[in-house]
């Protein structure tokens, strides 16, 4: 019986309450932000001031827990010391790495804080061997995230020629399209993902209620229109119902969410070190669930046991799942 | 001593061609470009999708000498999406050639530049800051063209450091939008065929195809696996603000409409031979009943068309 | 009166409203609702931005609503519904759903998908008193037992009718975007 070495379980904190959380549901990492626009998940009222980020490293090193912080927005003109600043800070927190997408910030955070890791976002959207490279080569970067756009066999392929780890997706939402490149958003509301750290923000949100049906509107666009008791979706841009030619509906993605837990033994077989849960901006029960449940399907498959095939369906009630780009079909 | 006051001549680009287009009119656009249209630059290269490159790969060199003899740089385009061995392999041969400059696209390219090579940035790759526009300068980067959603604040700052860099510093001025890029063909998708079975029916669409919303308003359109805007984008109204923050060359992007035409009207706006609002009529006429946009330059929703602050 | 359990106490809380008198229920709220700010008030932070939002908060299945507004010197207000109320954000649901949230025990997300609950007015406000009340940890019985102890009998008793109530205003619940990056 082969020796399989346990997969890593990155997992998701968008305030400190989710990060005790996670590390008491067996966690192995977390990740996590700053809340400003340096990260990609800058929602209101979430993520981790100064103090908070601190107290909660030390929190997570006292329980043999590492902490990643996302700093993964592409820094804005002029104002590049707010990223400077929150590199700095992490380093002096003794984060266990910095995630980053920008070509500016990984040369900053080489420069400055060449002892801390460097982790590739998926923001950065490297969906091939010579992308990586580039990034290893040029910024010594340790691992990186891969896009959700790769399939299992290609990700074999690229774990046979580079010299960093791999972190894949493994439960959460879902984006099609490849990420820190996309202004769907910004082209509806003025607000981008890569700047300012939203997608399909809430302000620009309106939910309508006509009779029976119920309409979703992003910006001035109306996203979706369902009837009663047809689970209610948020406007995210790319997973609206539109029509095209004779097409009518999810053109660009079904409003699903990717349950990948079947292909464990795959993925881990293609050589990739780390599993990412999505989810920062979920509340703690719905991270505490997740996390408690891959912990054991990825404690079970390193004893070599058998995993669960279904176990995650609780925590999709009202989305469909599917195993995403990881099946060649889904191109 | 008087100084020259008169403003750098901004010139003018004609980005690759995003569609597929039959091999026919491939050929026709380039040759009319070469003879008639008043641009200094001209890209050719498949951007989209690498399926579509053999079908016109031979006329290449051709309209390379035309453009060339008629006084164009031209530049070679590289892939956006870089995913498949084959693609890797031709982008890194896209980079190795010595006939032209190569415009990088996806950072696979990058990996695959020799010592002392200058190259360009399209769209595609995120150049937001000045830390990023310093680390490709030193990398050997000669131009940059700026994604689309940059605000103006920001165009100001990169384009003012390029011009200290000695770099250009081009803005996407005309044409449906790249709003994204995914590893799934659409085109194939609403034709129940995947991206392997395509029967090329992307070819169907000029233009790409436009999306609406269930309340049928027209929203985005598809192009093979690319998402663009359905609005075409139009500074012509902004080109004097875009000169003042250090561009230095207009991106258009090529349209089934008289691109001839649209590149006259910029020239002559740019040359203050029209003024602004004759050059918006003049667009305006040329691609007929097509909206347009021009909301991401001033922090907005950039389906927007933000009118009458071009000199602001 | 048996302390209620889960959603079995959605019953009691309609009872005890029909004979409860709104002003007591007012005070009595309204105190727990400031020691509870007070005591998370570095979550409660988190909301700093929308501090004079005013969110009402309607169980469809009783007959009353809640407007809370954080900045205001009444920060909870009952109101029998319906009543005109001006509002930057609404939220409305079966009492067992906005109870369901109680201490993190369901995800807002899942409730919003299966149409219990809706939202209205600013997404952004009730995303910000989502994430605030989620970093808080509330938890509630530790809170009402707290919160019991100073009053006089005749007082506890009609807290101890209030509670019921009380408990459930504080579970509100949430729709999160379900976006992708990391």
């Amino acid at each position: 019986m082969t020796n399989r070495s346990r997969l890593e379980l990155v997992c998701p904190a968008g305030t400190p309450a989710a990060l005790r959380t996670a590390i008491g549901a067996g966690a192995d990492t977390i990740y996590c932000g700053f809340r400003d626009e340096t990260n990609a998940r800058n929602f209101p009222g979430l993520n981790f001031s100064k103090p908070e980020m601190e107290e909660s490293i030390a929190y997570a090193h006292e329980r043999e827990t590492k902490v990643f912080v996302a700093i993964n927005t592409f820094p804005r003109a002029g104002r590049e010391q707010l990223w400077h600043r929150a590199i700095d800070d992490c380093a002096a927190f003794g984060a266990d790495a910095l995630i980053l997408a920008d070509l500016g910030l990984l040369a900053y955070a080489a420069d400055r804080h060449p002892q801390v890791r460097r982790h590739l976002s998926v923001q950065a959207a490297a969906a091939n061997a010579d992308a990586i490279s580039f990034y290893t080569r040029n910024f010594g970067v340790r691992r990186v995230v891969l896009p959700r756009i790769l399939t299992v066999e290609e990700i074999a392929a690229i774990n046979r020629e580079i010299d960093c780890e791999t972190e894949a997706f493994i439960f959460g939402s879902l984006c099609v399209m490849a990420e820190g490149r996309c202004s769907l958003s910004s082209y509806v509301t003025g607000n981008s993902p890569n700047l300012g750290g939203v997608c399909s923000p809430g302000s620009h949100v309106a939910y309508r209620e006509d009779g029976d049906e119920l309409t979703s509107i992003l910006g001035a666009f109306t996203m979706h229109r369902v009837g009663r008791d047809v689970p209610a979706p948020y406007p995210t841009v790319c997973k609206g119902s539109f029509a095209a030619g004779d097409f009518q509906g999810h053109i660009f993605e079904d409003p699903t969410s990717l349950d990948a837990s079947r292909l464990i033994p795959q993925l881990a077989k293609a050589g990739v070190t780390a599993l990412k849960i999505e989810g920062r901006q979920r509340g703690r029960a719905y991270v505490g669930a997740a996390v408690r449940t891959l912990r054991r399907i990825v404690d079970d498959y390193a004893a070599g046991l058998p995993i669960s095939g279904n176990a995650l369906a609780h925590l999709s009630e009202g989305q469909s799942m599917t195993q995403g780009a990881y099946r060649k079909v889904w191109r | 001593m008087a100084e020259d006051k008169s403003p750098p001549r901004m010139s003018l680009t004609m980005g690759p061609l995003l569609f597929n287009w039959p091999i026919g009119e491939w050929s026709d656009f380039y040759a009319r470009l070469a003879d008639e249209a008043p641009v200094d630059t001209v890209h050719i290269g498949e951007v989209v999708c690498s399926k579509r490159l053999p079908f016109y790969l031979d006329a290449v060199p051709g309209a390379v000498e035309r453009l060339r003899r008629a006084g164009k740089t031209v530049v070679f385009s590289t892939l956006a999406l870089i995913t498949l061995p084959r693609e890797r392999r031709d982008s890194a041969d896209i980079v190795h050639n010595t006939e032209c400059e190569v415009e990088v696209n996806d950072i696979a390219a990058l990996a695959h530049l020799t010592e002392g090579q200058t190259f360009r940035t399209g769209p595609y790759i995120n150049v937001y800051n000045e830390s990023t526009l310093r680390f490709l300068a030193r990398l050997g980067a000669s131009c940059v063209c700026l994604p689309p959603e940059l605000p103006i604040d920001t165009v100001d700052v990169l384009g003012n450091m390029a011009r200290s860099l000695r770099m250009g510093c081009e803005v996407w001025s005309f044409g449906r939008i790249p709003l994204a890029m995914s590893g799934r063909c659409y085109h194939a998708r609403i034709a129940g065929l995947t991206k392997d079975s395509c029967q090329f029916i992307c070819a169907r669409d000029r233009d790409g195809l436009t999306v609406d919303t269930v309340d049928g308003a027209h929203f985005l359109a598809i192009n093979g696996v690319q998402t663009l805007s359905h609005t075409y984008c139009n500074m012509i109204g902004d080109a004097e603000r875009l000169l003042r923050a250090g561009v230095t060359a207009l991106r258009l992007s090529p349209q089934s409409c008289d691109m001839i035409a649209v590149s006259r009207a910029f020239r002559d706006r740019l040359d203050g031979k029209t003024g602004a609002e004759e050059a918006m009529r003049r667009i305006g006429e040329i691609c007929g009943d097509a909206p347009f946009s021009n909301g991401f330059l001033f922090g907005k929703a950039g389906a927007e068309m933000i009118s009458g602050r071009n000199s602001a | 009166m048996e302390k209620p359990k889960g959603t079995r106490g959605s019953v009691w809380a309609g009872v005890g409203l029909q004979v409860l008198p709104l002003p007591i229920a007012d005070m009595a709220l309204r105190r727990l609702m400031m020691k509870i700010v007070a005591d998370h008030s570095d979550s409660f932070g988190r909301m700093a931005l929308y501090a004079s939002a005013v969110f009402l908060i309607e169980p469809t299945d009783l007959p009353i609503q809640f407007r809370i507004q954080f900045d205001s010197s009444a920060p909870i207000v009952c109101q029998r519904r319906p009543a005109a109320c001006e509002w930057d954000a609404r939220i409305a649901g079966p009492i067992s759903s906005l109870v369901a949230m109680a201490n993190g025990a369901l995800d807002g997300d899942a409730l919003f998908f299966s149409r219990d609950i809706t939202i209205e007015g600013n997404t952004d406000a009730i995303l910000a008193m989502r994430n605030a009340v989620d970093a808080a940890e509330i938890n509630l019985p530790y809170e009402i037992a707290g919160f019991l102890g100073p009053f006089r009998p005749a007082a506890r008793l009609a807290m101890q009718i209030a509670l019921p109530v009380i408990g459930r205003v504080f579970n509100v619940k949430m729709a999160s975007p379900g976006v992708h990056t990391a």
